[in-house]
């Protein structure tokens, strides 16, 4: 048993920063389409190797790489709905022909980019920075922007869902399709637009974890259960719970090495998810 | 990687070949036993991982049997006949394993086996056993094998219980009093690490903390958190390349001190040059190769793959040469046959160290000891070899002898 | 001839071993409309138990500390009441969530299992593993036949789940299983009696799946976690989807398809360079196949008797609706 060291809640809120902004992504495409989509974790990939090529292959910024991994991620995104899910949905598919439809699609994205790039793992064409200490604890400046980033896109989306007709729309949809539907909401477009912002956040979380760390064909889907831990911890389908859902989930497993061995730490978050559901399935803000 | 590729272009030949031969075998069914001599070729059988992340040790321990396979067919093949190598991916994978080495044995007609890893050894051992096939294995270090091999099991690379004292003899020689022990979770980082830890103690130190790593995993920084937070002189880290790299950027990032002792996965020249100064400094273990055989097989690699031998490469040429030096020996290709001898060609007779001066010399009826490019290779009762280690430092560019421990330096 | 052919065995018996998994599997999905996605687990537990009761008591050098040297029949029976326990303690919490929350947890809970397998070295030879296991009448048999012999062993094993489950399919046990899968209403009205009867699916299913683990223990003699990892269980339910869920037979005939594909593809000349992307491909290859059944043939190559592509989307939309 060792001390507490503060330097595990830096680690924690950095890790958990990141998987909230996926998880937010995964939690409203949930909300508004009602399926669990085992795909998601690879629009992170997506994301990070499309800020890859830009980057490394093109030799283009890593800031502007980072912006155009977005679109990139998205139309991906789209056009996987547009001819996987979508003519699943129109022929009255249920959840879990979407379920296990996505585990497909997970299988071919994540092969398809091992195929192209290998298993070995790349980075980005970056300098190295030295931490800084501030009050005794390390960061470094990588991690002091992903958690602005974080922060900032987590802001975005607030003022998306309680200030633009869209995001109202949305939180209609979410709650009640044919409701939302009768009152004369475009439920198609607001799918579109889910997947849009669902998937974008998610490929920014990539590229934050890509320019954090390493990148590996499977750095996505090896984050889908935390993911899926952050949207149960926070309440399917709510938003705001991921986020807070992503951060505790985070912070948990950095600072469970100080108690148990550090080969636990990624069933940490299994454990979590699983009490949850057994004894708080709502999570930990209660009710969707 | 350019090299590499000249590597694939070449497993692309073999597999061709590989795949008409078994289906001509499939197709004539010619009802000879398993690795009889009267075929027009003897086959070896490579049996590494070819793909994930140890995908490298398949990849180029082919281009080192090669070399050996082209050396002892240029001096007349074994017993006169050809050799060819037959290769099949384990994909590091139990299962894989198992069925790529029932191929080998039983429709590739394999009358030894070159690999695999520690990760699947366990698994096809008794396979190979039953069977009555040896294997030889470059690369498996694993201390779970120790005592079993020496009649079907044989490895030309260092178990990590010796290794791992290595490891804990260079921390105590450089005056270390306190040091961490990391390891990555698995068949290879746990054995070493452990007798890291077990070897220190016993020679009077103190480890201040003891972490296990998971493999493939992006971010270490709590883990380095946990090792360090003693602040111990002196840590030693078994991982493999790509892991290792991760946990030494993240270590530079923290700036948090301390000397390294890495272990072999890193001991090349290209994992050194492309950390440069982050790793200067610091402290590797290897087999004590170097001398003519070495620098000779070294220079042959290098201009069939385009950069250096990786580890466990001279072990691999090594191990292709006893089998064959066995398979002279024992008058056959016959598999039972061969591993009857492959302990007595590796140790206790006359010096050779070729393949040609060692059949000249079986042909003259004189017991044989090969001497290898990786070190002496003598072959213990239990199959393993009890090498001289050799202590590298790198200079920020790449690695440099400074130090030898001998094998009796291993023994407290 | 015997050698060459010895091979193709060892194709089969793989193969045998995955369609028995995917029989129990089967029962859990579709039998009892239970989407679980943590087989796996049940495989390993079986596996481990039957390794652990049979095999000779450990040496000094073994991480290990239980061998207790039974005879294999009592180990494999061991290992099927094992996978059954792990299922009722699993079963109790999650049983009551609604299925897409149980195919979450129940990766979940496989992974945390495969966790322990790696860290308990005192039970279960951590990393390392255990290796050495006995395999059954390895006097009696004559070696060049021995292959042979343990393929009979799990086909006979594999005839025994398939007929064990067909009886199962036309019990009223069977019926009112399938009438809670098909219609919540049905399983409203039951009430708490829903949860034993899926409760009692789930053990069967699971026990199905430790007998595999037990005979794939003996077969390979040597049990590593790294060997009980989710692709498992991922290649169970592509089997089922491909080969029909809902239908023994189905679960049989996709096993035999998935795994042939997988071995054959190894014989692939190299052409067009292929070769060191064969492994990625093939799966690219499984996942397509399995997003295209789902859409034109969600019933699977052998589809359930009496039950149309209509009728099929149905039961996936009527358990979606209750979601």
């Amino acid at each position: 048993m060792i001390s507490f060291d503060p330097q595990f809640l830096v680690n924690g809120l950095t890790t958990g920063g990141t998987i909230a902004l996926a998880a937010i992504g995964l939690t409203l495409i949930f909300g508004v389409l009602n399926f669990i989509n085992f795909a998601h974790g690879e629009y992170l990939t997506i994301g990070a190797y499309a800020a890859f090529v830009a980057n490394v292959s093109l030799g283009l910024p890593i800031l502007l790489s980072a912006i155009l991994a977005v679109p990139v991620t998205v139309v991906f995104a789209l056009v996987i709905d547009r001819i996987v899910f979508y003519p699943l949905r129109r022929q009255g598919a249920g959840a879990l022909a979407l379920l296990i439809t996505s585990v497909g699609v997970s299988i071919v994205v994540r092969n398809l980019i091992e195929t192209i790039w290998s298993s070995d793992t790349r980075r980005y064409d970056l300098v190295a920075g030295e931490a800084m200490s501030i009050l005794g604890i390390r960061i470094t400046a990588v991690q002091i922007i992903i958690l602005v980033t974080s922060l900032l896109l987590m802001v975005g989306v607030h003022v998306l869902l309680t200030r633009t007709t869209l995001g109202v729309s949305m939180r209609a949809t979410a709650s009640n399709q044919s409701l939302a539907m009768s009152s004369g909401i475009n439920t198609e477009q607001v799918v579109r637009w889910t997947w849009v912002i669902g998937a974008g956040l998610t490929a920014v979380a990539g590229v934050l974890i890509g320019i954090d760390t390493v990148l590996r064909p499977t750095m996505g889907f090896g984050l889908l259960l935390v993911m899926f831990a952050a949207v149960i911890l926070g309440g399917i389908g709510d938003p705001y719970g991921a986020m807070l859902g992503g951060f505790v989930i985070g912070f948990v497993q950095e600072v469970s090495v100080a108690f148990i061995s550090a080969s636990y730490k990624p069933a940490v978050a299994f454990m979590i998810m699983v009490a949850l559901l057994v004894w708080k399935p709502e999570g930990l803000r209660g009710g969707t | 990687m350019a090299g590499l590729s000249d590597i694939s272009s070449r497993r692309k030949f073999i597999k061709t070949a590989a795949a008409s031969g078994a289906a001509l075998t499939l197709a004539g069914c010619t009802g000879e036993s398993t690795g009889s001599g009267s075929s027009e070729t003897i086959t070896i059988g490579l049996l590494q991982p070819f793909t994930g992340e140890v995908g490298w040790v398949g990849e180029s321990s082919e281009v080192a049997v090669e070399i050996a396979i082209d050396e002892i067919n240029n001096a007349g093949g074994i017993n006169g006949t050809t050799v060819e190598i037959v290769a099949e991916d384990t994909e590091a994978g139990q299962q894989t394993a198992t069925s790529a080495i029932r191929k080998l044995i039983n429709s590739d007609g394999a009358s030894t086996i070159l690999g695999p890893t520690s990760f699947t050894l366990p698994a096809v051992m008794g396979i190979a056993q039953d069977n009555q096939v040896p294997i030889i294995s470059p690369t498996a270090g694993t201390s779970e094998l120790d005592d079993v091999g020496g009649e079907y099991i044989f490895r030309t690379a260092s178990s990590d219980s010796l290794g791992g004292r290595a490891m804990a003899r260079i921390a105590e020689q450089n005056g270390y009093e306190e040091i961490a022990v990391m390891y990555v979770d698995n068949q290879g980082g746990r054995s070493f690490g452990k007798t890291v830890v077990e070897g220190f103690e016993a020679l009077g130190g103190t480890v201040t903390t003891e972490v296990a790593v998971t493999p493939g995993k992006s971010s270490y920084r709590s883990e380095l958190t946990k090792a360090f937070e003693d602040s111990p002189e002196f840590v030693s880290l078994t991982a493999g390349a790509e892991t290792g790299s991760i946990i030494l950027n993240q270590w530079n990032e923290q700036g948090l001190g301390g000397v390294w002792g890495l272990s072999d996965d890193m001991q090349t020249n290209g994992f050194a040059s492309e950390m440069g100064d982050i790793i200067e400094g610091s402290y590797a273990i290897g087999p004590l190769s170097g001398g003519d055989r070495y620098e000779e097989f070294a220079s042959e690699y290098e201009s069939r793959a385009g950069e250096s031998p990786r580890p466990f490469t001279a072990e691999g040429y090594d191990a292709m040469i006893l089998a064959a030096l066995a398979a002279e020996a024992a008058g056959s290709s016959n598999p039972a046959e061969l591993a009857e001898q492959i302990i007595s060609v590796s140790q206790d007779g006359e010096t050779v160290e070729s393949f040609q001066q060692g059949s000249d010399a079986i042909e003259d009826g004189t017991d044989i000891n090969y001497q290898g490019a990786s070190g002496p290779v003598d072959f213990t009762e239990n199959g393993n070899i009890r090498s001289p280690f050799a202590v590298v430092q790198s200079n920020g560019d790449s690695w440099e002898q400074t130090g030898r421990i001998e094998p009796d330096q291993l023994e407290f | 001839m015997l050698e060459q052919f010895s091979f193709v065995t060892s194709v089969a018996t793989v193969a045998g071993i995955y369609a028995i998994l995917a029989i129990g599997l089967n029962v859990h999905w579709g039998e009892a409309g239970l989407l679980n996605f943590g087989h796996v687990a049940f495989f390993a537990v079986g596996a481990y138990t039957s390794a652990l009761l049979t095999i000779a008591s450990p040496s000094a050098s073994q991480a290990y500390s239980f061998g207790f040297g039974m005879p294999i029949p009592v180990g494999i029976v061991g290992g099927c009441i094992a996978a059954g326990i792990i299922a009722f303690l699993m079963g109790i919490p999650t049983l009551k969530l609604r299925e897409d929350y149980l195919a979450v947890v129940s990766i979940g809970l496989a992974e945390i299992l495969r966790y322990g397998l790696m860290n308990e070295n005192w039970l279960t030879g951590g990393v390392g593993g255990i290796y050495g296991i006995e395999r059954p009448l390895t006097e009696s048999i004559p070696f060049a036949f021995y292959n042979l012999f343990y393929l009979g062993l799990v086909l006979v094993a594999l005839a025994g789940c398939y007929l064990y489950t067909k009886k199962l399919r036309r019990s009223p046990f069977g019926r009112v299983l399938r009438s809670i899968r098909d219609d919540e209403e049905a399983a409203v009205a039951l009430g708490k009696e829903t949860f034993r009867y899926r409760m009692q699916a789930f053990i069967i299913g699971a026990v199905i799946a430790g007998l595999a683990g037990s005979l794939w223990a003996h077969y390979t003699t040597a049990l590593t976690p790294t060997a009980f990892a989710t692709n498992i269980t991922f290649t169970t339910w592509v089997a089922l989807i491909i080969g029909g869920s809902g239908n023994p037979k189905g679960a049989i005939a996709g096993a035999g398809l998935i795994i042939s594909f997988r071995e054959a593809t190894r014989y692939l000349p190299d052409v067009y360079g292929l070769g060191e992307i064969m492994p990625t491909l093939r799966l690219i290859f499984v996942g397509v196949l399995v997003i295209v059944t789902i859409r034109y043939r969600p019933e699977g190559l052998l589809p359930e008797r009496n039950i149309t592509r209509a009728e099929y989307y149905n039961r996936l939309e009527s358990e979606s609706e209750n979601l």
